[in-house]
């Protein structure tokens, strides 16, 4: 269980996030969705432990998150990936860092690249892979650590809708039966809708939370062809442009 | 590869056809022929130009693993410490313009006529040059990447061996590339002074016994000489920047 506790944060000075809080559960996704700019990202490397918070805290399961914690898995939306490292490297870096012996660490970086649906590419490059087999790269890097809790810094923006769709099949089938806590922070309210059991609004200047929706519909077979995807998107979005409005 | 080498091959063969043409329009043998500066070439390799190579190669060697020893630690720190980068960069922007060669009486004032004096010349075109692109490379290393590798868990040495060292490795053999012709230049120079040993005394040498031949052939093992180092980077660049397009490649995304 991810709790963060009232948490807030400054950068260079300025206040960019007003106090927070949050609980995600294990199994459970929770996604942020905000403009640009209301301190998301801030939010989630204070989570990761990457940042330290102005006030507040961040625990994980009981015990508060550090610097590099290793039950923490963080996606990013690019410069993931290590250029210089294979697929296969880059998935087993995490494992490499952690001590993990050579054959080990391969084995497992093989077995989680086939289960992201890129077994034989392990040797390529990053520049070799498009976009979207470059993000099933950081998926399977995340998940070979493990974690108890993933964080995802809009892992798929800068990728074309339909991959888009299948990178977050890909994502939900390899979050299945692990039980991980994720934070995903996402443009996207279909995105969101999709993938969140509970979805949160950031909005604002520092930022702050300006609505938390439950989707206790998500997962549901054949989800994003229901009506009620549709509805939950329009609450998402008539939220969203409430918070803009003021 | 066959067709790189056969270009390749055409450009030598374009130079060697200057060459001649000038050796014969070009009168009393200031300018002696090809042939006969690579047949003298060969006489004198074995006994004379072996050892005058590899006294020079051995000064620019030893300077140059000073120079990357000291350089590269030295240009990481600067280009991603703030207070590091303040206090070197302006003294590097006034010390770098100066013309090393320029140092060559002071060096030789205070650590003699001996080698000291020209490995430390040599030393000093390296090591500004490997130390301004070090740190430029490391300071545009995208801090997303600093930011991932951490929340693998890794230690600060460990974001220097997996993130820093292998970023600056391009930018680190271009200016190796740039900073070894321009160390072989000043070296030449510098083993005009206070030897009997290096390439650049056996040229001077040769010069002054009115032997063309002779100084031909040492201007060959230079250019050798250099043509070995450099192809001993872009061997280097082969093996280490495998994971870099190579020229005229696009991305696969």
């Amino acid at each position: 269980m991810l709790r963060v506790n009232e948490c807030s944060a400054e950068y260079a000075g300025h206040r960019v996030l007003d106090p927070i809080s949050l609980r995600v559960g294990p199994g459970q996704t929770c996604c942020i969705v905000g403009p640009s700019g209301c301190g998301k990202t801030t939010f989630l490397l204070c989570a990761a432990g990457l940042k330290t918070a102005l006030a507040g805290s961040v625990d994980l399961d009981g015990s508060p998150v550090a610097p590099g914690d290793r039950r923490v898995g963080l996606i990013l939306q690019q410069y993931g990936l290590f250029p210089w490292f294979t697929a296969r490297e880059n998935v087993a870096l995490g494992l490499k860092i952690r001590g993990v012996a050579s054959h080990e660490r391969h084995e497992a970086a093989e077995a989680e690249l086939a289960r992201v649906g890129l077994a034989g590419l392990g040797g390529r490059y990053p520049r070799e892979l498009s976009g979207g087999e470059q993000q099933r790269v950081a998926i399977a890097r995340s998940m070979a650590l493990t974690p108890r809790l993933l964080l995802m810094d809009e892992p798929f923006s800068a990728l074309d809708m339909l991959t888009r769709e299948a990178l977050q099949e890909v994502l939900l089938s390899s979050l299945a039966l692990r039980n991980v806590a994720v934070v995903l922070v996402t443009h996207s309210i279909e995105e969101a809708v999709y993938l969140g059991q509970s979805i949160v609004l950031f909005a604002g200047s520092p930022g702050r939370v300006v609505a938390r929706i439950e989707n206790p519909e998500q997962g549901m077979p054949r989800h994003r062809t229901k009506e009620v995807f549709f509805r939950r998107c329009g609450e998402v979005r008539a939220a969203m442009e409430r918070a803009k409005a003021g | 590869m066959g067709r790189r080498l056969l270009i390749g091959s055409m450009g030598i063969a374009a130079v060697i056809g200057i060459w001649w043409l000038l050796s014969a329009l070009v009168p009393v043998g200031f300018i002696p022929a090809p042939d006969v500066v690579f047949l003298r070439f060969l006489q004198l390799l074995p006994r004379t130009l072996a050892l005058h190579a590899a006294v020079s190669l051995g000064r620019v060697a030893i300077a140059l693993a000073a120079a990357l020893a000291i350089a590269i630690p030295l240009g990481m720190a600067i280009g991603r410490v703030g207070y590091l980068d303040k206090l070197f960069t302006p003294v590097t922007y006034l010390l770098y313009p100066i013309p090393k060669i320029a140092l060559l009486p002071l060096l030789m004032l205070l650590f003699g006529l001996g080698n000291l004096s020209k490995v430390l010349l040599v030393f000093l075109v390296l090591f500004f040059q490997i130390l301004v692109s070090v740190r430029d490379a490391a300071r545009d290393v995208p801090t997303q990447y600093l930011v991932s590798l951490k929340s693998l868990g890794a230690t600060r040495w460990q974001s220097v061996r997996y993130v820093l060292m292998p970023a600056l490795v391009p930018s680190l053999l271009s200016s190796l590339r740039i900073g070894t012709g321009t160390a072989l230049a000043v070296l030449f120079f510098a083993e005009t002074f206070g030897t009997t040993r290096g390439l650049g005394w056996f040229v001077m040498e040769s010069w002054m016994r009115i032997s063309y031949v002779d100084m031909f052939a040492g201007i060959l093992c230079l250019g050798l000489v250099g043509l070995l180092l450099f192809a001993a980077i872009d061997l280097l660049q082969r093996l280490l920047c495998r994971w870099q397009p190579r020229s005229g490649a696009t991305s696969s995304t």
